[in-house]
């Protein structure tokens, strides 16, 4: 009896420590990320293919253990609730050296979501309760409220004590999750009704977060509106309360306090904070218009980048575009490439398919650039791409058909500015360009555009433009904000309160005038002072518009009553030095474009 | 004369009664009621389900269910290796033990009652008959699938319907036997929508907070759309015997989760909204109700204690 119970534990100890050997910890940096990272890390460790070099009994949970046969292979990682976690690479090393019999593989649902977030230890379910808002992660809603917060790829879903997943995208069915569960990690859906035990978080560090200037949207009914970025003191009394798709634009934040993180809002009719769980990004519709015309030039990249990977009926990517690619509602840095004739952005579903519907339809794909879309088969033909000039060229060289032998060269270009071209050089062997559907869809696929196929011939180019959708955001934002310009030309967004010495004075210019534009700001304390600093007489203004300036450089600034911003041509110089005058000189104020007094 | 006019007034009010009476059966001819809910106890015995770590991390309990042809109800304990069969009217009729190898994901059961176990992590499905005797395993290749699927049966053919709405045809039931389906190698073996009847398939979107979209795929592609303030999300469940469609949806209002099921004719008319009040799932489960042949509907939910089958008939 002593014998085997030692015996047992010598094995039990051997392989803790083989799997110990090969552990994750925790990521040696904590450090910012996108959600892109963190939905790639998990689609590895549920597509992963393996096959364990012997056939093992794994552990799951619970003294129970989860046979894996050395003649299968398996797609998903195994779950497993042992101590240390292991990570993808850790687990594939461990199945190629496995000598069989009882082994510790794979992780566990919160173990795969610290893998995924990348965290600096291992959480397990209840503290990822525990330290909710302490740096890491913060909540978007309380417990229940998957269905009335706007997630986002990335978020997490936490049952404390229970268990954990990663949300992937909104499904009709309700939502798709990555998760790790017994006996492999799996891609699943789930409505909403069996998400009442779960929190909505989010981890900190994200890219693409929300930004002051940024216009918002509600997610929910009723989303509370407080006085301050808080729930549980006295001052956190709730102000008003927001229907849903109210509009708004942020102002100030972020704060993250009991648990939350917070965005002080400017509604129409109130201002307050709201926890950022019940906000999204405003969408703003957009349309197209296009030009058909003859072209005779082409410009031929067959010597640029060489895309490959194409089959039947698949897709590749995500591809680089090189600079921010406005698409309908939304900017896009990353694209994909169907084999069947056309391009898309973001969710990939049925970016496989062969059979082309009208467009729009929302039936997916969605969000497409239909260039030749139809049932198609690269045979001989050759893809290739380049980046050049604020322009992303993708050339289909002899690109075949599925059912036939005819064969298309044509060149898909997409500009920085949003515009879109379509250039269909030559095809050969009868080519049945009319079966294509050509044309854009938004991501939901109820708004776009078609053309007749039938139309198209060899030396023949599209153009697509947007529509200008700056009017429609500057209407938005003068709603939301009383703190604009005399012109409308661009708007203080958050203005520092009176005595404040550490917040900077922050607006936006509205239009597309900012790459000629100058922004000078002015404060009045017993005379005018230039801001940030006499010999820096001028704010820095970045590539979307957003400016900024330190008002309180000096001593009892932060006392200063009035604030004069002025808006000149960037090539402007300041000939006189404002340090302290009476009143301002007119000639400065007369070569302003624009200006705006703020009174405290 | 006051005899006459006393029951020319009898008459009349006997005759509103009736009107108003066949009104409103009218009206309700597929509004629900709850005739029955059964209480499953967790245990030992053949007639109890299993359950792991309920009240500690990652609990297991049973998540798959379906109805045979005649009514009957089926629960999957996959914990345990078998099924529990539940009557049309609720009471346990017997247990089916399976294969331990099998490790189910999803379960369906064809018109000659064989059953059919979706084991996701052999990619396998397969085939036992009332006893639980294995008949036949197809494997099929996952990674056509966006996700995990459901089983569907159509026209004597069983199909894998991932989160995509796509269909992922595996085998051909014709006579009771599961035969490898001769398009599954092929490329239209995995098609946009969810089969239900004769050449006809069901996709269904969203616009969310708004409307929910039915798209009926078939010879003529008919578009239903209904509005629906606050909703969040829509699935096709399954065509009855009468060929009429369910359609369960979930919408927010005052501020909680409320689940509906729809009941639209084979035409595509709205017949009767119904809403569900117990909606509270604590432990996390894809499906979250069945509907037999009848259009009756069986709702099973897990929870720490016992679990609980809710049976809804048509009046």
């Amino acid at each position: 009896m002593h014998y085997y119970f030692y015996i047992t534990l010598i094995q039990i100890g051997l392989t803790l420590f083989a799997s110990s050997s090969f552990s994750w910890n925790g990521s040696q940096y904590w450090q910012p990320t996108n959600r892109e990272t963190i939905a790639r890390i998990a689609n590895e460790m549920i597509d992963i293919k393996w096959q364990p070099d012997k056939s093992i009994r794994n552990y799951a949970h619970s003294n129970k253990y989860t046979y894996f046969s050395s003649s299968k292979i398996y797609t998903g990682m195994a779950y497993c609730q042992n101590n240390p976690q292991e990570d993808l690479s850790e687990f594939i090393h461990g199945m190629n050296h496995t000598n069989g019999g009882i082994t510790y593989f794979g992780n566990d649902c919160s173990g795969f979501v610290s893998i995924c977030w990348q965290l600096p230890e291992r959480y397990v379910t209840r503290w990822f309760h525990r330290d909710m808002g302490d740096g890491y992660f913060y909540a978007l809603g309380a417990k229940g409220k998957a269905a009335f917060v706007h997630l986002m790829k990335g978020d997490a879903l936490n049952a404390s004590g229970r268990h954990i997943r990663l949300f992937d995208r909104y499904v009709s069915s309700g939502v798709q999750l990555l998760e790790q569960t017994p006996d492999l990690a799996q891609r699943k859906t789930y409505p909403f009704s069996s998400l009442i035990s779960y929190q909505p978080i989010r981890r900190e560090l994200l890219s693409n977060s929300l930004t002051v200037g940024d216009l918002i949207e509600t997610s929910s009914d009723q989303v509370k509106v407080r006085e301050n970025a808080c729930i549980s003191q006295n001052n956190c009394r709730i102000i008003s309360y927001q229907q849903k798709n109210a509009e708004g634009i942020v102002i100030d934040g972020p704060k993250t306090n009991d648990t939350f993180r917070w965005w002080q809002i400017k509604f129409n009719n109130t201002k307050g904070w709201v926890a950022e769980g019940y906000l999204r990004p405003k969408q703003i519709e957009t349309n197209y218009s296009y030009h058909v015309y003859q072209k005779n030039d082409w410009h031929d990249i067959s010597y640029a980048n060489q895309l490959t990977g194409f089959k039947d009926d698949n897709y590749i990517g995500p591809i680089i575009i090189g600079f921010p690619f406005p698409f309908f509602n939304d900017c896009y840095e990353l694209l994909y490439i169907s084999s069947n004739g056309f391009i898309g952005f973001g969710e990939t579903n049925e970016f496989d398919t062969y059979r082309n519907t009208t467009i729009p339809t929302s039936l997916p794909p969605n969000n497409i650039i239909a260039w030749c879309w139809r049932d198609l088969l690269i045979r001989q033909g050759k893809v290739y791409y380049q980046h050049a000039n604020d322009q992303f060229i993708i050339q289909f060289s002899n690109y075949g058909e599925y059912s036939g032998i005819g064969t298309i060269t044509a060149q898909v270009t997409l500009f920085s500015n949003g515009q879109i071209r379509f250039q269909y050089y030559a095809s050969d062997n009868h080519f049945e360009m009319d079966k294509a559907s050509i044309g854009l869809e938004n991501h939901s696929g109820r708004t776009g555009l078609q053309l007749d196929s039938k139309t198209i011939t060899d030396g023949m180019a599209i153009d697509f433009y947007s529509q200008p959708i700056i009017a429609d955001k500057k209407r938005l934002v003068l709603q939301a904000s009383q703190q604009h310009s005399q012109n409308n030309l661009f708007l203080a967004t958050h203005i520092p309160e009176s005595g404040n010495r550490i917040q900077n004075l922050k607006g936006r210019i509205l239009d597309k005038i900012f790459h000629q534009s100058a922004i000078a700001v002015f404060v009045y304390r017993n005379g005018w002072f230039s801001k940030p600093h006499i010999n820096k007489p001028f704010s820095e203004i970045d590539s979307d518009g957003f400016w900024q300036c330190d008002i309180t450089t000096q001593a009892h600034d932060e006392k200063s009553t009035h604030i004069k911003v002025l808006l000149f041509n960037k090539d402007y110089q300041l000939n006189q030095n404002i340090n302290g005058i009476s009143s301002m000189p007119s000639d400065i104020l007369s070569s302003s474009i624009d200006c705006l007094d703020i009174f405290r | 004369m006051q005899f006459i006019t006393n029951r020319f007034i009898r008459s009349f009010v006997i005759l509103i009664i009736i009107f108003w009476f066949l009104g409103k059966n009218a009206a309700c001819e597929n509004t629900y009621h709850l005739v029955r809910t059964v209480k499953v106890d967790y245990g030992r015995e053949d007639c109890h389900l299993s359950r792991i770590n309920p009240d500690r991390l990652h609990p297991i309990v049973s998540e798959s269910f379906s109805n045979d042809s005649n009514g009957n109800f089926y629960v999957c304990d996959s914990i345990s290796n078998k099924i529990l069969k539940y009557s049309k009217n609720g009471s346990f009729v017997n247990v089916i033990r399976y294969p331990d190898n099998i490790s189910p994901f999803d379960m369906i059961i064809d018109q000659s009652n064989n059953i059919y176990i979706y084991d996701a992590i052999q990619s396998k499905v397969n085939q036992i008959n009332k006893f639980g005797a294995l008949r036949q395993s197809l494997a099929f290749n996952p990674e056509r699938l966006s996700s995990r699927g459901i089983l569907y049966i159509s026209c004597q053919k069983l199909y894998i319907v991932d989160s995509k709405q796509r269909s992922l045809e595996i085998a051909d039931l014709s006579n009771g036997k599961m035969k490898e389906s001769r398009h599954s190698k092929r490329k239209s073996a995995i098609t946009m929508g969810i089969p239900a009847g004769m050449d006809r398939k069901y996709i269904v979107s969203l616009n969310r907070g708004k409307e929910g979209i039915i798209n009926i795929l078939e010879k003529r592609t008919q578009f239903i759309s209904f509005i629906c303030d606050g909703i969040v999300s829509i699935r096709f469940i399954k065509e009855d015997q009468h060929k009429n469609f369910y359609i369960q949806t979930e919408r927010i209002q005052n501020n909680e989760v409320v689940l509906d099921i729809h009941t639209f004719s084979h035409d595509g008319q709205l017949l009767d909204s119904f809403t569900i009040h117990d909606n509270q799932y604590p432990y996390w489960t894809s499906k979250l109700l069945s509907i037999d042949h009848a259009g009756n509907i069986w709702q099973f939910i897990p929870n720490s204690q016992f679990a609980r089958i809710h049976i809804f008939h048509k009046n």
